[in-house]
């Protein structure tokens, strides 16, 4: 394919950039504006995947832009399969980008955004899912998604979903040949046999589909509300918990009228703090509104941090939210530790705590000081939904992976309710939207859908 | 220079069963044709097992009839024994299986083509093919002198292209069932550039039946209850014998073991590539080594013969091992070999030289039909000769080819498998090839297809009229079961509670218990109705939903299908094509985007290439 070439760094202050060319012709238009330190290399070809160093000329110009090194990877052992040259270059936008223009003065084309990955795809070096993967670790922001995004990479998710396709196919070739070998001795597979092997391939589905809901957790970060009645300090903690003045906040009961939303790490993942307004009988339409809010971001959350003044204790109200969040992950927050008078109290504090939410994780704190704080932080990452090394990895990243999975899911379940009702031929039909949905998520199967979507995830044409 | 030799429209080469369908498709679109046949004698010969149909083959045949070819009334008119397969399975890969008097399929063919207007049967041995491009037309010479000419011939010279028999030590050259081979024929096909390959398959013996011991075996009548191949022949079908069924021993298979060195497939002495679906009796005992027996069906040949048919041991072994071996089944421990078992290797062409029309890409005018193309089969064989037939007199005409589609026909299915992904053994027809096969039942090939033959001029009035009354009966019946509610008279029915009164009687259908004969019983006074109408419409409302989905299917493939690949496409310059799929799509040069996916060497990643510059250039 013709030559593109783009700057493979990002746009800040950086120690070096790189400047990546691909396609036919490549590397005689890198020769041409390149001049190596060693002797050896000066008239020739130059060596394949080394690091070479030496100046980078303008074209039709004396002297050099600058120092480079220049690694020269032909095809097809690249990462678009094509010829690639890497020009690394010092930092700095200006000195990336006059190199790129001198190698798009040698008649090559700016690649578009992603072209360099599409054109892995195209040429066979990665599938579709790999391909969207390498787009998900560009925007990767927080480990596991990274990590998720990288085990997507090296083909993971390529693999356990083509063995669970070759167990659908498996029983659809099982299914065929009882029909197509009619009349011979053939010992066809019962029902109880499909039952068991169709129930296998659904609960495989179902995980899947399950992981994807660790997946959201882990792509969008960890929900967490802080609720509570108006003015017990919601806010102070969600500034102490972020380290700046996010959050106004005043003594007047009701200040925050609306939910706020930021985030932070905590242990590598990202965790969406909402601040809400205080729930209490509204005073006015608008506060009637924010209660609303706050009640669906209860719901919503993954992690309630129930806030409480802890230098008056429990209250009725404080109860009556507790109750909002029944069923939830909850952690208690006693502030205002400031305002407590000695261990004594903390203690009876925390008793009383104790006696109206057994089953919560409490902690003292004061927003006020910051006493405190280090341990909330440290409860949090016990109590915040976690995924497992082993299954984090199989997080369906993306939203069309999500949909194919239970396109197949559904298939397959249609399947195992109809066995014994329907022929084999019509459990077949099942089995086949099945395996052509499973294929769609490998790029294993092409159709107009697929396409779009790489037209669109590609930015073809552009 | 002075063209002669006598004139024709079409010449089909040989006279089995694609051409014989080939011919009669040709003659009845009324153009001039002449079926050349090495000898009269073996016209639509059988030269493997008596029989016609099975899952897939007999859809074949009732599309064949469908589309107004003649296999399914000469098989129904042949027929001695009717059975239906897999019954224990739903209605779409039910499938009719008939034993039939080789005889009289042969003697009811042959008159068929005699009584054909517009057609000439003579016997004749073709040795050269020359085209003539100033006259665009074909100059068949015979081996006796005789010249033709013709705009197109339809080569449907099945197994006979420089055929050998092997049985055992023994070789000679011999087209199947003893009859000719055709010496020159493959070399004129060479020197046309046309690929060849060697095919092989085989046959078993025929045993004397008079030396058989039937007590031994258990019978297996034919079913009553069943429907003819033919659309148009209502009469009860004819179940005049039974079959045996017998197994191999643990002593069968040692001593085939013990010989193995004297089989032509073991010394190396064949070199054919043999169909993996229909091995040979050694073969099965080689690869399936854990098996203790195998199953035999003794199939008699003919009313007036005793021969008998030993299905399932195929062979190629020497004859002294065929008889040791056949002594060692029950029932068969006094047999009397008539004719050996053998094995036939001959040459065929690699169907991807062809167009889906079944032409030629480089020749205009010359088109492929039968085991010629690397098929088995006599259905598959017939299916092609018809479609061969009918676009030959397309390209007389210049009218585009009648090319059926998957989600149409098997004999869609067939070619499209053929043209496109080719083939690396015989080809054997399976309904697993068809992704749509709840659609295309043997119940509805009459719907999917006699408008089709009806247009093409293959379906008489008669036909067609009797087309037409069943698809209006099949309405008042649909209509019918959509309108009657459950009533106290449908009491009796042990699925059907009170809560189900007042349902529509489709409701019921749906219900996996409920059979379509109890309504046909409360439907009685309307009588005209015949089984298979009911179990028509049965089919169709029972699976309504599958057949949705599969339906859903098709119109997602269609999006594929419906992208055209223009003629002059030049696939070198389309960036990211793999080398072997670009090399690939050059020769097959596929007519859609669905096609072209289907090519083995196609990759997905190669499809979306593809797509992407069509995209590009503004033609998606």
């Amino acid at each position: 394919m013709e030559a593109i070439a783009a700057i493979a760094t990002g746009t800040g202050m950086a120690g070096i950039g790189i400047v990546r060319v691909s396609g036919e012709g490549a590397i005689a238009v890198c020769r041409r504006l390149f001049r190596p330190r060693n002797q050896r290399w000066q008239q020739g070809d130059l060596p394949a995947r080394r690091m070479i160093l030496g100046h980078w000329c303008e074209p039709g110009k004396e002297g050099w832009i600058d120092e480079v090194m220049l690694v020269i990877m032909p095809a097809p052992h690249s990462y678009t399969r094509e010829d690639v040259v890497e020009i690394h270059c010092h930092g700095g936008r200006l000195v990336a980008e006059k190199i790129l223009a001198g190698v798009l003065a040698q008649g090559v084309r700016l690649a578009g955004p992603g072209e360099f990955t599409k054109r892995a795809f195209l040429n066979g070096r990665l599938d579709l899912a790999q391909a969207e993967a390498v787009l998900s670790i560009i925007t990767a922001e927080s480990e596991g998604c990274l990590a998720a995004a990288q085990r997507q990479l090296a083909g993971d998710l390529s693999r356990q979903i083509r063995s669970l396709r070759d167990s659908i196919v498996a029983l659809q070739a099982r299914l065929a040949v009882a029909i197509d070998y009619a009349g011979e001795d053939i010992t066809e597979i019962s029902d109880q046999q499909l039952v068991d092997q169709l129930s296998a391939i659904d609960r495989e589905l179902a995980g899947w589909l399950a992981g994807s809901d660790y997946g959201r957790v882990i792509r969008d970060g960890v929900r967490m509300t802080i609720a509570g009645r108006p003015n017990v300090g919601k806010s102070s903690l969600l500034n102490r918990l972020l380290g700046e003045e996010r959050a106004i906040v005043s003594k007047i009961a009701g200040t925050t009228r609306d939910t706020v939303a930021e985030w932070r790490y905590i242990d590598g993942m990202k965790c969406r703090f909402v601040d809400t307004a205080g729930i209490r009988a509204a005073g006015d339409e608008v506060e009637e509104i924010g209660v609303r809010r706050s009640i669906d971001a209860i719901a919503a959350a993954d992690v309630v941090i129930l806030v409480m003044d802890g230098s008056c204790g429990p209250t009725g109200e404080d109860m009556q939210i507790g109750r909002l969040a029944a069923g939830k992950t909850v952690l208690v927050v006693a502030n205002k530790a400031d305002r407590l008078a000695g261990d004594r109290q903390r203690e009876r504090l925390l008793a009383e705590v104790d006696r109206c939410w057994p089953d919560w994780d409490k902690v003292v704190v004061s927003a006020l000081t910051g006493q405190g704080v280090d341990q909330l932080l440290a409860k949090l990452s016990q109590v915040m939904p976690r995924v497992e090394a082993d299954v984090a990895w199989r997080l369906t990243i993306s939203r069309r992976h999500r949909q194919l999975l239970q396109q197949a899911g559904q298939a397959v379940s249609g399947a195992l309710a109809a066995v014994g009702n329907v022929p084999p031929e019509c459990l077949a039909v099942d089995l086949q939207t099945a395996s052509e949905a499973l294929a769609a998520i490998t790029g294993d199967r092409v159709g107009d859908d697929v396409i779009e979507r790489v037209f669109e995830e590609f930015c073809v044409g552009k | 220079m002075v063209a002669v030799g006598e004139k024709y429209a079409v010449v089909v080469i040989g006279a089995g069963h694609a051409g014989c369908e080939a011919a009669l498709a040709a003659a009845r679109r009324g153009e001039p044709t002449l079926c050349l046949t090495i000898s009269l004698d073996s016209v639509a010969a059988m030269p493997c097992n008596p029989a016609i149909g099975g899952p897939a083959k007999s859809h074949i045949v009732r599309e064949i009839d469908a589309l107004g070819g003649e296999m399914a009334r000469v098989a129904d008119a042949a027929c001695i024994q009717m059975r239906l397969l897999n019954r224990s399975k739903g209605p779409a890969v039910h499938a009719l299986r008939a034993q039939t008097d080789k005889n009289t399929y042969q003697r009811t063919m042959k008159r068929t083509l005699e009584k054909q207007g517009n057609l000439v049967l003579q016997q004749g041995m073709v040795d050269s093919l020359v085209y003539s491009r100033e006259r665009a037309e074909w100059e068949i010479s015979l081996e006796d002198g005789r010249l033709y000419r013709a705009a197109a011939v339809i080569a449907a010279c099945g197994t006979y292209l420089g055929s050998r028999i092997v049985i055992g030590p023994t070789s000679f050259a011999s087209g199947p069932g003893g009859q000719r081979a055709a010496q020159k024929l493959t070399g004129a096909l060479r020197g046309l550039g046309i690929e060849l390959r060697r095919f092989k398959t085989g046959t078993p013996a025929r045993v004397d039946g008079n030396s058989l011991e039937y007590s031994r075996m258990t019978s297996q009548p034919g079913d009553s209850d069943c429907y003819n191949f033919s659309f148009g022949n209502c009469r009860p079908v004819n179940n005049l014998v039974q079959c045996w069924l017998t197994y191999t021993t643990a002593q069968t298979h040692a001593i085939i073991r013990a010989n193995l060195h004297r089989s032509p497939l073991y010394c190396g002495s064949i070199t054919g590539v043999g169909p993996r679906y229909c091995p040979s009796i050694e073969d099965k005992v080689v690869r399936f080594a854990d098996k203790d027996r195998h199953q035999t069906f003794i199939e008699p040949e003919g009313l007036d013969t005793c021969e008998m048919y030993v299905q399932g041991m195929s062979t190629s072994l020497p004859v002294d091992v065929q008889e040791q071996f056949l002594r060692t089944v029950p029932g068969l421990e006094g047999a009397i070999i008539m004719r050996p078992g053998y094995a036939i290797e001959y040459d065929c062409i690699d169907p991807c030289q062809l167009m889906p029309s079944l032409m030629h890409k480089r020749w205009p005018g010359l088109f492929f039909a039968g085991q010629v193309n690397g098929t088995s089969g006599y259905e598959e064989a017939a299916g092609q000769g018809l479609m061969a037939g009918i676009n030959a007199v397309n390209y007389l005409r210049r009218q585009p080819a009648v090319i059926l589609r998957r989600s149409q026909a098997y004999i869609g299915v067939l070619i499209d498998d053929l043209v496109t992904k080719g083939t690396s053994e015989p080809y054997r027809m399976m309904t697993s090839r068809a992704e749509y096969r709840l659609c295309l039942r043997q119940d509805n090939a009459d719907s999917r297809l006699t408008p089709l033959g009806r247009e093409l001029g293959l379906v008489d009035d008669e036909n067609y009229g009797r087309y037409c009354r069943r698809q209006s009966r099949l309405q008042w019946l649909r209509d019918e079961l959509n309108r009657r509610k459950t009533d106290h008279t449908c009491r009796h029915l042990p699925y059907i509670g009170q809560e189900d009164m007042g349902k529509s009687w489709a409701e019921i259908l749906r219900r996996p218990s409920c059979k379509i004969d109890d309504f046909r019983e409360l439907c009685r006074e309307e009588g005209e109705f015949s089984r298979e109408d009911w179990q028509s419409v049965e089919s169709e409302i029972k699976y309504a939903g599958y057949i949705d989905k599969q339906r859903q299917q098709i119109a997602q493939a269609a999006q594929l299908e419906d992208r055209l690949l223009p003629e002059d496409y030049d696939y070198r310059q389309c960036p990211g094509l793999s080398l072997e799929a670009r090399e690939k799509l050059e020769r097959i040069r596929p007519l859609n985007f669905g096609q072209a996916g289907r090519i083995s060497g196609v990759s997905p990643a190669d499809l979306t290439a593809l797509m992407i510059d069509f995209k590009r250039r503004g033609r998606w």
